[in-house]
């Protein structure tokens, strides 16, 4: 150990200095910090989600059916009905739908009894498959109590107002057809699962869904409720009318829609993260969009190599885009929107300096050695996949409507990037980027008026927002993301069928 | 440790990120003084002072209340920095002495050898006269420590040591007579 006067002295100097680094520092550090947190979240996430599914998928059918026995020929006539092939009536007449079986319930039989229906007598007919889960997409786990319905052949029958209400009785008679009442749930978990980190907090009952539907002149009314809440995601309520139509009827397919629009769109400007690191810098972007941004000069020998002042010009960007559109009129009041959007931004060489010390573009090259000039090149360029949805609210009748819509988009984007980075005394170094950012999402809102030229065609035009939702699923930083775009858009719609 | 700094490691254990942030707005200075001691370069520094708060953060659970917590701390970077100067030289150190290294001192303006002059010396010694340095004279472990940790012979640290100390030595005299020069030399 040292102990002569000399060492003490520089010991003692030394532990008493501090140099503060700079906030850029925090910055990156805390960014790596919560990364490390979001992936431990989204294991976690998908860990709890696991489980409650594989659990709930045994428990499901053991809640609301507690006293329900599915007999060999109740089973037998399910599959039958599933398969659509004629049942002989002695196995209807067998079909034993009582609760006092004491055969044990057949959790796989329970869910082959999605979609059946069955008369007020009783006795199991094939009802209109379809109008009990073509149009409102029921899910193969969904499914419903027959047995519950057909409680007048119990002598414990329960009464309606006693049971859950998944088994509440149907009051559809053969002679009522135009009122159909059927409630029934599907994936109902009984608990709710939460898991918190510090700055991270997510709920997931996965989804829990209730439906009430009512066949009413041909529409169904879906009332679901389903909460998923995370951090990125968050579902609360959905409520849906939906026309029933017949399958063959071509009706249904007129009132679908394809067309093509083109956008033009206005954003706030876009800056690039961590580019250019140096003492002595300037990049300058001209291309689709505007952008100077530099760095000003400071002391190239401060021992700490400080960073300096940024000052930045920038422009808005304006970009086209193409998009193909796929509409649908659900019900006269509201519509369905989506469609396919294709982007592509580029923009050409960017930088050149003169850079004494460390640079460190984009993070990914270091040239750390004490080279004296340097100069770099930057080519960027992304491609853009966009599916939007959106609902819209159609106001007005005949040739004038106005659409209020709302929806998201999801991007699926491409980033690409090639840069060249030379250094005296360093040899040179090629570096080419490529990265995807899976999902970049935005919620968009838009305003439409609607003009029928003449049957079966349409033309729109009108403004539209959307809010960028930045970091969603992004692996990477180098271009920032937008925060906000406007656009204008202009599109026609060519009327599918007749 | 006192109860507020207990609080902090807590917090950090749960990866609250306000904790976070006391932790290392407490710490990174002084290590950040450490870090540059042993790398040449500020952002070098940097690079080390964030990858050794991760590796903080990370194994703050495994540490005893038993020692100080800034000792812990400064034993990460000083690891840290040692791995990162092997990256990047990719090698063993370098053990020669540069006799280039001496000769354009007297450029530097010095008002006094205060602290930060010292260090900004301390930095410019060779890497491995540098490490050997700043491990036996100001961390305080042995030779046979040092040898052990980077790997090279106890009679190797002990003669950098010496190669070291002599050419500091040196450095802070001159340096001493440019900013006193009708005085004596130390």
């Amino acid at each position: 150990m040292p102990s002569n006067e000399f060492e003490r002295h520089i010991r003692q100097k030394m532990e008493g200095l501090s140099y503060p680094p700079r906030p850029a520092v925090w910055s990156s550090l805390e960014k790596q910090l919560k990364l490390q947190r979001r992936s431990k979240a989204i294991l976690w996430w998908f860990l709890t989600g696991f489980v409650l599914l594989a659990l709930s998928s045994a428990a499901i059918p053991r809640m609301f059916l507690p006293n329900a026995s599915a007999s060999a020929a109740q089973i037998a006539l399910a599959q039958a009905i599933d398969k659509e092939i004629p049942v002989s009536s002695s196995s209807l007449e067998n079909a034993s739908f009582g609760s006092d079986s004491t055969q044990d319930h057949n959790l796989s039989s329970s869910s082959t009894l999605t979609n059946k229906t069955t008369s007020s007598q009783g006795q199991a007919t094939l009802g209109d498959k379809k109008a009990a889960s073509g149009p409102i997409g029921t899910s193969p786990a969904t499914y419903r109590s027959v047995a519950a319905r057909s409680g007048s052949h119990s002598p414990q029958a329960h009464k309606e107002e006693d049971q859950p209400l998944a088994l509440k009785q149907n009051k559809h008679t053969e002679s009522d057809n135009k009122i159909q009442a059927d409630t029934y749930v599907s994936r109902l978990l009984p608990a709710e699962a939460t898991f918190s980190t510090p700055e991270h907090e997510s709920s997931l009952p996965l989804s829990v869904s209730a439906k009430r539907i009512i066949q009413q002149n041909r529409s169904l009314k879906d009332f679901s409720l389903a909460s998923l809440s995370t951090d990125l995601l968050e579902i609360d309520a959905t409520w849906k009318e939906i026309p029933i139509l017949p399958i063959h009827n071509k009706d249904k397919f007129s009132r679908w829609w394809l067309g093509a629009s083109v956008r033009t769109e206005w954003s706030d400007n876009r800056t690039f993260k961590q580019f250019g690191n140096g003492n002595i810098g300037f990049q300058d972007i001209t291309t689709d969009y505007s952008e100077i941004e530099g760095w000003s000069v400071a002391n190239p020998f401060s021992p700490l190599n400080q960073p300096t002042p940024v000052y930045k010009v920038s422009f808005p960007r304006l970009s086209n885009s193409i998009r193909f559109i796929a509409h649908y009129d659900i019900n006269g009041r509201f519509a369905f929107q989506t469609g396919l959007s294709y982007q592509r931004s580029e923009n050409g060489e960017l930088i050149s300096g003169l850079l004494p010390g460390d640079f460190r573009p984009n993070g990914i090259v270091n040239v750390s050695d004490l080279a004296l000039e340097q100069e770099s090149s930057y080519k960027f360029r992304q491609e853009r996949l966009q599916v939007p949805i959106h609902i819209q609210r159609l106001i007005g009748q005949g040739k004038h409507r106005l659409a209020i819509g709302a929806g998201a988009a999801f991007n699926f984007n491409l980033v690409q990037g090639d840069e060249n980075i030379q250094a005296i005394g360093n040899g040179a170094e090629r570096q080419v980027l490529l990265a995807y950012e899976a999902i970049q999402s935005q919620l968009e809102g838009a305003l439409q008026y609607q003009y029928l030229i003449q049957p079966g065609t349409k033309i729109f035009a009108g403004p539209n927002y959307s809010h960028f939702i930045n970091g969603a699923f992004s692996g990477r930083s180098a271009p920032e993301q937008m925060r906000y775009q406007l656009g204008f858009e202009v599109g026609i719609l060519w009327k599918l069928g007749k | 440790m006192d109860k507020p700094l207990k609080a902090i490691v807590k917090g950090c254990i749960k990866h609250n990120p306000q904790s976070q942030r006391e932790l290392y707005e407490m710490f990174a200075p002084k290590m950040m003084a450490l870090c540059m001691r042993y790398v040449k370069s500020a952002s070098e520094a940097e690079d080390v002072l964030q990858e050794g708060f991760m590796k903080v953060y990370r194994n703050l659970k495994k540490y005893k209340d038993t020692g100080s917590l800034e000792g812990w701390i400064r034993r990460i970077m000083v690891n840290t920095s040692i791995d990162h100067i092997r990256k990047e030289k990719n090698h063993s150190f370098q053990l020669e002495l540069n006799e280039e290294i001496a000769s354009n001192q007297q450029e530097h303006i010095v008002s006094s050898l205060e602290a930060e002059f010292i260090h900004s010396l301390i930095q410019k010694l060779p890497d491995g006269y540098r490490v050997v340095f700043n491990l036996y004279a100001i961390e305080g472990y042995s030779h046979a420590e040092i040898g052990k940790k980077l790997n090279i012979n106890e009679s190797t640290s002990r003669s950098q040591y010496t190669r070291a100390r002599a050419l500091l030595k040196q450095q802070i005299k001159e340096a001493y007579l440019i900013k006193h020069p009708y005085r004596d030399a130390i």
